[in-house]
């Protein structure tokens, strides 16, 4: 099939300031053949924010950029490129998540980022645009090795720190979910009307009034960040789609 | 900067073709219906400056729109929204605009946003020094810059914390000449020079401050990794010793004669220290 200009757009959450050239420029440069929306999210309290805003700027003038505190970690970046996304109209087929994971509490955090990155390779763009297209029912695509399920169908619960503020979530969104596996990492293909037929009965940015703020881990009690890191995947079991892995 | 100039303009279209920094005139009870166009313009322009200017009266809480809200907050996320130490500057056009309900609510959108604003009340009239606020929309071309200046001085050597000078111009004030040469004659005037050194070194400070800051968070991620770490470090060795540690030595050593028949040890390292131990 053919990929069209702007059949996807990719959503970027920046935290480390050197990760623009050190992970993203070339890998993105890779992809401009599909001259993809490109959209960033920087921490908004970075001093080199100007330099770095005019770097990508240069490498891609047509890209959006804009700087949000540091809420939510990536989950709360993401969300409101989704808001931008939302308000200034763009119209691609697909989105793509990405930001620079570090994982700096673990020793293979890079090796993580390396992999669930391989759904930005060239040779796999085509692949996973083929797969929306010939599977109906495709709503996410992720790396499988990073899709998980931490549901216990007979405890009723999830296992998992975060498994109270999920149900709460999951109420207050009304969602109907009959599989609860997730893409671990929140890097993945999503159809973009997924995002646009939940978010405009949910702001984003309200959405993200309840995420955490700073540093933080769900390694000794729960987060609502965390628990949105699943919920993004659920949103398109809500509307009756399935997640493929790659 | 401690003076800034803004043009103030109610047309989204009209932002991109003016030099000067620009205020965007949005009124309380008039909620734009489309900010595509705003969003769309501000990403064109990331290095020059933007703020919002609010005008107007009175709104009902119940007549406060979440979505109205956003829209602005939105702009705040734009990389030229202007910051004064990475405080977005919202003006507000009104001495009692700052307690309505739309403000109260902005403000408290925003914290839940992460994000803290200045709002600074826009002055109609040269002789009012009673605040550290210097934000000015003054009806005629006349500016009168000595006494601002002089008055901005007297607030900083009073440890007021002044903000820094804003002025808020029409289309017809944006370059009269009289202005252009106040403005020429201000660099020379000892009250100037000194105040924008102690803007400068104000300005310093916040920048110091604010690095420390980041470096405070960064320490505290540190310790915080270093504690997941170290638990998982622990995690690790009781794994090793209920998983190996725990079997007789005999069977360990058993274990060792398997590794070098199934070729993943050396058969000379069961004997030396130095020979190499694994073929890969």
């Amino acid at each position: 099939m053919c990929i069209g200009d702007n059949m996807f757009a990719i959503l970027i959450h920046i935290y480390y300031h050197n990760s623009w050239e050190k992970i993203f420029a070339e890998k993105l440069r890779g992809l401009q053949q599909y001259s993809p929306i490109l959209m960033i999210n920087l921490c908004f309290t970075h001093p080199q924010n100007d330099q770095l805003i005019s770097t990508i700027k240069k490498d891609f003038p047509e890209a959006f950029v804009i700087r949000t505190p540091n809420k939510g970690r990536d989950i709360g970046g993401k969300l409101a490129l989704i808001d931008l996304y939302i308000k200034t109209k763009q119209k691609a087929d697909y989105i793509v998540f990405l930001h620079d994971k570090a994982s700096s509490y673990l020793a293979i955090g890079e090796q993580w980022r390396t992999e669930l990155f391989r759904i930005i390779e060239p040779n796999k763009v085509k692949a996973i645009i083929d797969q929306f297209a010939t599977a109906a029912n495709t709503g996410i695509i992720g790396v499988n090795d990073f899709i998980r399920d931490e549901f216990n169908k007979k405890a009723n619960k999830f296992e998992s720190p975060n498994n109270e503020k999920l149900s709460e979530l999951i109420a207050k969104y009304h969602l109907r979910i009959t599989d609860y596996r997730f893409v671990a990492g929140t890097m993945f293909w999503i159809r973009s009307s997924i995002i646009q037929k939940f978010f405009s009965k949910h702001s984003p940015l309200a959405c993200r009034e309840i995420l955490e703020e700073g540093n933080f881990t769900d390694r000794y009690t729960g987060t609502f960040t965390h628990s949105w890191e699943r919920i993004f995947c659920w949103l398109a079991n809500d509307q009756g789609y399935a997640i493929k892995g790659i | 900067m401690l003076i800034n100039k803004w043009l103030i303009t109610e047309s989204f279209s009209e932002i991109r073709h003016h030099q000067l920094p620009v205020a965007l005139l949005l009124a309380l009870d008039k909620e734009p219906v489309e900010i595509s166009e705003l969003y769309n313009t501000l990403q064109k322009m990331p290095q020059r400056s933007f703020s919002i200017l609010l005008s107007g009266g009175y709104v009902p809480p119940e007549k406060i729109s979440d979505t109205y809200v956003e829209k602005i907050i939105g702009t705040f996320f734009q990389p030229c929204y202007y910051l004064d130490n990475y405080h977005p500057v919202l003006f507000l056009d009104g001495s009692s605009l700052a307690s309505t309900s739309f403000c109260s609510r902005l403000i408290e959108k925003c914290k839940m946003q992460g994000l803290q604003i200045l709002t600074l009340e826009v002055k109609n009239r040269q002789g009012d020094f009673e605040t550290n606020q210097f934000a000015y929309k003054l009806p005629s071309g006349y500016i009168n810059y000595d006494a601002i200046v002089k008055n901005w001085l007297c607030q900083y050597l009073e440890k007021k914390n002044p903000s820094e000078i804003h002025l808020l111009l029409s289309e017809t004030q944006r370059a009269p000449t009289d202005i252009i040469n106040v403005e020429q004659s201000l660099a020379e005037q000892e009250s100037y020079k000194i105040a924008n050194l102690f803007h400068e070194k104000q300005k310093l400070i916040e920048e110091y401050e604010h690095e420390l800051d980041l470096g405070k968070i960064a320490e505290k991620s540190a310790q915080l990794y270093l504690t997941m770490q170290k638990e998982q470090t622990l995690t690790n060795v009781d794994w090793y010793y209920r998983e190996y540690e725990i079997l007789p030595g005999w069977y360990k050593k058993f274990g060792h004669l398997i590794k070098v028949l199934t070729g993943k040890r050396t058969f000379r390292s069961l004997f030396s220290n130095n020979a190499k131990k694994y073929k890969h």
